[in-house]
């Protein structure tokens, strides 16, 4: 059989380690990964799952890129390039995406895989998985009992387009058992909304702005700005720590990581103006869900910055240090 | 459009009412003033700039609120010069420029993971240029003191902290004050000074303005003034 | 082996170093005592290798790692154990699967694994079964913090700090001997910097 080549070219965008891995920049190594060639062709596994017909499935996915493609100060385009009895995984240069049965992981609902060869840098292939050993459903208006596919689908195509998962978010543990998400700030925060909620198919500011970053489109980087500093705890630095910045006049809520060694931390794809700085301890999550650092500090009270924080336009603003108070 | 329609009018009836009031106009001679020099210093009160709220969105789409932020900028002393241009006895076409550096603030309160309320602060820059008419209502003179109100329209610029962003809107101005000249002479470059006290109401509709209907700051000042 | 053509003089390198993972995958987490109580195997020790292979009728890349095991919290007491994960290097290409967690030998962890022989176990919840023991100065602590009790999960809440090893196994057997979730407890009073 021929196998068809996918032909995927990511960049590879060197940067400085404090500045690699802004929630919005996958990084392997110090390199953070986008496509660079468009349109980005996936196909579908020629397979649904019990409440969702492969035909169901491919256009519910086709939606769910299209969210992604429809950002207006985003560039980045996808086109479907048809059903295929290849599977995610398969080691065969084809982007594909369907449903699997994989029992083993009884908590995951869906995950993304990158594989490449490792001596060039090339990207050989994306593939996303959704677990059928759940219930799904792709009705317009959702199913109490089963959990969204475009939700899960806009999800992982987030991870397709190389953005990482974003922290903003608040959790609650179930007297009966169990975590479930109060409130989130993106549709990449890596915890379901549970089922029957279909808000994740519509993008927020922080996801916004992590594809417009990636991917700019037209003025995007002249009209928007940064932020950038350091969290500090004492005279050492909190790495790990989550930095939210929130503009009172837009109402955005965007969020990074100080992942430098320094404690560095840098936010952009913002409105420009002044912001309110708010860090906060990463002591309730599944720290490798976001990045794998070693020496993550978490023993910190949320703290705000005292000064407002203005992102220019076109550029990023002084370093600011964030002293964070101890526990 | 709305702050600029009711200056007008307001103008327009004012001018007109004056006018009414008068008897013929005076001819003007070489020997009166034509160019009004003023410098002064007073206070820009404050304004509310808006509530915002930090909100994540729930399962069924309702917020959940993360912290909640209100703003204002604070009261501030600008410094104020303004030249003018008398066009008669009774209107002068003034420029108006002023500049002063209030602080901006947020305060965050409700903090869901009970950080105590703060107020964060930046100072930024603020100018303003403007183009107006001052009408001196010489029939309600005491004295020498004369009365006037005056009005104008023009650009309101900020600029944050560090020199890092320019905001800018238009701003619209209305108001009066009184004046009081302390030397009057015919001849010399120098025909009079003085001293005036303004008061003002100013809209902003743009840059560092609150959204809706725009911000609202009373000013009042105290010059001095020399006529050539 | 892999059969794959890789296309030429179209892309840009990406140069992959590793030390990072990327993480992407959308969870259904489960509460601390559920995880410990579904979880076959729950370990402290130090990796000593990892091993990628090509498995199945499709040639999937996984790595399975070999742990020397310090303490067992649950489970069949043993020398060593071995668990595998998605993802891992054979030959010139790598497999990465967002949201699975990453090893390297020395790397000391305490794990919660699920999975009867003869399957070969797996990590609870891909990543959410993996906690990492520092050492430092001061001591080991392991993280990320235990979040056990029920109701809102307060990030910055000062009675949740990260725990030693010993105090971490202790809240294991907590976990294993208490009822499904433990009732909330009073928190710690900030203390007065």
């Amino acid at each position: 059989m021929t196998r068809r080549l996918l032909h995927l070219a990511f960049v590879c965008a060197w940067t400085a380690p404090a500045l690699a891995y802004s929630h919005f920049g996958t990084g392997v190594g110090t390199a953070r990964v986008h496509w660079t060639e468009t349109p980005v062709r996936w196909l579908a596994t020629d397979r649904g799952a019990p409440g969702v017909t492969s035909s169901v499935f491919q256009t519910t996915l086709a939606r769910a890129f299209t969210t992604w493609q429809d950002v207006p100060t985003a560039s980045i385009e996808f086109v479907f390039a048809g059903f295929t009895a290849a599977e995610p995984f398969d080691e065969d240069g084809l982007s594909v995406i369907g449903f699997q049965a994989h029992p083993e992981m009884d908590r995951v609902l869906g995950a993304t895989t990158f594989l490449y060869d490792d001596e060039t840098g090339e990207l050989i292939e994306a593939d996303i998985f959704f677990n059928s050993t759940f219930e799904w459903s792709a009705a317009a208006a959702g199913d109490p009992d089963r959990f969204d596919l475009e939700s899960v689908a806009v999800h992982e195509i987030g991870h397709f387009l190389g953005l990482g998962h974003s922290a903003i978010g608040e959790t609650e543990i179930r007297p009966e058992g169990g975590r479930r998400v109060l409130g989130s700030g993106a549709v990449m925060f890596p915890i379901s909304l549970g089922r029957g909620s279909i808000v994740d198919r519509e993008l927020q500011p922080d996801d916004v702005a992590g594809v417009s970053d990636l991917y700019p489109d037209g003025n995007f980087e002249n009209a928007t700005g940064g932020v950038r500093g350091r969290v500090r705890r004492g005279t050492g630095p909190a790495k790990g720590a989550h930095v939210i910045v929130f503009n009172p006049r837009s109402g955005e809520l965007i969020g990074g990581f100080a992942l430098g060694d320094d404690g560095g931390f840098q936010i952009l794809g913002l409105t420009p103006g002044p912001y309110v700085v708010r860090v906060e301890p990463l002591d309730d999550a599944d720290i490798d869900s976001f990045f794998t650092l070693d020496d993550v500090d978490i023993d910190f009270l949320v703290t705000y910055y005292p000064r407002l924080v203005v992102a220019p336009s076109g550029g990023v603003g002084d370093s600011v240090d964030v002293t964070v108070r101890p526990k | 459009m709305k702050p600029l329609a009711i200056c007008c009018v307001f103008a327009v009836f004012v001018v007109s009412a004056d006018a009414r009031a008068q008897g013929p106009p005076r001819r003007a001679s070489s020997a009166d003033p034509h160019v009004e020099l003023s410098v002064g210093a007073g206070f820009l009160g404050g304004s509310s700039l808006g509530t915002a709220d930090a909100d994540l969105r729930g399962r069924s789409n309702q917020p959940f609120q993360l912290f909640e932020t209100s703003s204002r900028i604070r009261g501030s002393v600008p410094l104020e010069v303004r030249l003018g241009f008398l066009l008669g006895p009774r209107y002068v076409f003034e420029i108006r420029g002023a500049w002063s550096r209030p602080e901006l603030e947020t305060s965050v309160t409700g903090d869901a993971e009970a950080a105590p309320p703060v107020t964060v602060v930046e100072r930024v820059d603020q100018y303003s240029l403007d183009l107006g008419v001052l009408v001196n209502l010489r029939r309600a003179r005491s004295g020498s003191i004369v009365p006037f109100i005056s009005g104008g329209a023009g650009y309101v610029g900020a600029v944050h902290e560090g020199l890092t962003l320019l905001e800018s809107g238009i701003g619209f101005r209305g108001g009066g004050g009184l004046k009081y000249p302390l030397v009057m002479q015919r001849r010399g470059r120098i025909k009079g000074a003085g001293i005036r006290a303004d008061a003002a109401l100013i809209v902003m509709t743009s840059g560092l303005a609150a959204e809706n209907g725009g911000t609202r700051q009373v000013t009042a000042s105290g010059s001095l003034y020399l006529s050539f | 082996m892999l059969k794959v053509k890789v296309a030429t003089a179209l892309s840009a390198a990406l140069v992959c170093a590793a030390g990072a993972s990327i993480c992407a995958t959308t969870l259904v987490p489960a509460d601390f005592a559920q995880m410990a109580r579904e979880s076959e195997l729950i370990v402290r020790g130090t990796v000593v290798n990892v091993q990628s292979q090509m498995i199945g009728p499709r040639q999937t890349i996984e790595s399975v790692i070999t742990l020397s095991v310090a303490d067992t919290m649950k489970g069949p007491a043993g020398g060593q154990t071995v668990f595998r994960v998605p993802g891992g290097r054979v030959g010139r290409y790598r497999r990465v699967m967002l949201g699975a967690p990453e090893f390297t030998t020395g790397d000391e962890v305490i794990l919660f694994l699920k999975g009867r022989a003869p399957a070969i176990a797996m990590p609870y919840g891909l990543s959410q079964g993996v906690y990492r023991v520092a050492r430092r100065a001061g001591g080991a602590v392991v993280t990320p913090a235990v979040a056990a009790a029920a109701g809102r999960v307060v990030r910055g809440d000062p009675s949740r700090r990260p725990l030693d090893p010993e105090t971490f196994a202790r809240q294991v057997q907590l976990a294993l001997a208490g009822p499904s979730v433990q009732p909330p407890v009073r928190r710690a009073v900030p203390r007065d910097r």
